[in-house]
């Protein structure tokens, strides 16, 4: 197996194969037992670093799951023209949804989500009902979980920078003050 | 043991995660690794020489954070000393990079299109390095514990666990590099040992000297918006008798946790407030929480917060009062935050 492959494989298990490229894996995946072992192997790896992460999916992670299989599901909704060829499920779908159920729920997940990622034109995570596992405290009614803007998000995150980069000098150094900056938290609303 | 994935790649970014994947697999989380049970003895030595060690060590390497919903893969390359230098790019998701310097920090935000540029502290009593740990004042609040050694990205460790005496913080545990005294690992924790946040680096090398090209940002910005704050005037403060609020401040903070002391009192120009903002910094020697206060009302008032947000581990809540905006922010326990807000008053002037 070259490095190529590997390299295809290690980015369908991280989300980012580009879709045409995923549909030639996934067929391979299909008839090659070796190249299925490796992917195997990757999911495993991810799995284990996941489940090591502690309160590592948000809690409408395994709703989200659900969704993903259901989306797998042909389309039946809408009845197909007359005279053409009735409606199939592409062959790189079926290839995917059965690798997934051998190897379990959460490794479709693995496919799909990058967990805590939004989509390409969003920025916020939707709200969530608890966070991080904790038991949630009581909230004030007038408190409205809507998402928030982008305009706030912008303003939170000044905060943020702002607040790390004075609170550096007041105690001790948290890697995560150093880090916290580049990376794109999302923010919840509780 | 260390064995590396070995497999070529063209993007940095795949490079990172196998390199990270194998790194935490086999080092990192394991969870203590060969940690061996507490031992007896002052951990202060250690985390003094580990604060230095963090603005004073010259190293590049590639760090993971693995976080409440997310695991994020930075390269980190920092030049220490007088002439302290940082470089972070994130090698996973969206592309974003930091640039510190002496004079502040520069944050480049590709998918907000804009560069938001924040200065430093002005060196302060304590100079650049920050305040040293009171030890007494901070083992009323915690526990300190050496949990033996490790391994981290195959370098030995010392293990220190630091855990709150109450809820209005979390604990940490740092691997503290032998030679260097770098903390190679980390976590954040709750009272109750529930792991909000590891840190860890899957490599990390120590050049004597980083060259000034590798340190330029790898993103060019061009044709962002610059968000930029303006020089903060203010003072910081420290000691027993720190106020818990600042004179001239537009607000009364009624309560702060145990331990915590106001060590910072100044006003800012944040980008996105036409008036300056009052910033309150507390601390209680390790955790630590801001009040921003501006005046309510203008174009923003609708983009403030009022309730309670989590990013990752830090908390905020905002609320509006008689004339002004509060917000409270830290990475501290959601109870801090909404307590600390909850005793917050405007200062009647006579």
């Amino acid at each position: 197996m070259d490095d190529r492959v590997k390299e295809q494989i290690s980015a369908l298990v991280d989300g980012e194969l580009p879709e045409a490229e995923c549909r030639l894996l996934l067929a391979r995946l299909g008839r090659e037992p070796e190249l299925r072992r490796t992917w195997e192997r990757y999911l495993l790896a991810g799995e284990v670093l996941r489940n090591q992460a502690a309160p590592f999916y948000d809690p409408g992670f395994s709703r989200r799951v659900m969704e993903a299989v259901e989306a797998l599901e042909p389309p039946t909704a809408t009845p197909a023209p007359t005279g053409a060829a009735p409606t199939r499920t592409p062959a790189w779908v079926r290839t995917l949804a059965s690798l997934a159920i051998a190897a379990g729920v959460a490794t479709l997940a693995v496919l799909f989500f990058q967990p805590g990622r939004t989509g390409s034109g969003g920025r916020l995570a939707a709200p969530a009902p608890v966070a991080q596992g904790g038991a949630r405290l009581d909230y004030a009614a007038s408190h409205t979980p809507a998402p928030p803007s982008d305009e706030l998000v912008e303003r939170l995150s000044q905060y943020v920078v702002n607040h790390n980069e004075f609170a550096a000098r007041t105690g001790l150094p948290h890697l995560a003050r150093q880090v916290s900056a580049v990376e794109a938290e999302p923010v919840e609303v509780k | 043991m260390s064995v590396r994935l070995s497999r070529p790649c063209a993007h940095p970014a795949r490079r990172g995660c196998l390199g990270v994947l194998a790194g935490i697999l086999l080092a990192g989380f394991l969870p203590a690794g060969g940690a061996r049970a507490s031992e007896p003895g002052s951990v202060f030595p250690l985390l003094e020489a580990m604060r230095q060690a963090i603005g004073n060590t010259t190293y590049r390497g590639v760090l993971v954070h693995v976080h409440a919903r997310d695991l994020d893969v930075i390269e980190i390359l920092h030049r220490g000393g007088t002439r302290e230098y940082e470089r972070l790019y994130s090698l996973t998701g969206e592309p974003r990079e930091v640039i510190r310097t002496p004079q502040g920090v520069t944050c480049i935000l590709p998918r907000q299109h804009a560069i938001m540029v924040d200065h430093s502290l002005p060196e302060g009593p304590a100079g650049r390095q920050g305040i040293p740990f009171d030890a007494e004042r901070l083992r009323a609040v915690y526990r300190f514990r050496r949990q033996g050694e490790d391994r981290v990205a195959g370098h030995r460790t010392l293990v220190v666990s630091i855990e709150p005496r109450d809820d209005y913080r979390y604990g940490h545990r740092f691997w503290v590099e032998t030679r260097t005294h770098l903390p190679l690992r980390s976590e954040l924790f709750t009272r109750d040992g529930r792991v909000l946040a590891r840190l860890l680096y899957a490599s990390i090398e120590f050049p004597g000297e980083i060259p000034d090209a590798a340190l330029e940002p790898h993103l060019r910005g061009e044709g962002y918006r610059t968000f930029r704050t303006r020089e903060p005037r203010g003072r910081e403060t420290g000691g027993d008798n720190a106020p818990v609020t600042g004179p001239g401040s537009g607000v009364r903070v009624g309560w702060i946790p145990p331990g915590f002391l106001m060590r910072a009192h100044r006003w800012h120009g944040m980008p996105l407030s036409e008036t300056a903002v009052e910033h309150l910094l507390y601390s209680d020697g390790l955790a630590s929480f801001s009040v921003y206060v501006e005046p309510a009302g203008g174009e923003g008032r609708t983009h403030r917060l009022d309730g309670t947000v989590v990013m990752g581990a830090i908390h905020a809540a905002g609320r509006q009062m008689d004339g002004v905006h509060v917000t409270v922010v830290g990475e501290v326990p959601e109870i801090t935050v909404r307590k600390v807000i909850a005793n917050i008053e405007p200062e009647r002037r006579p």
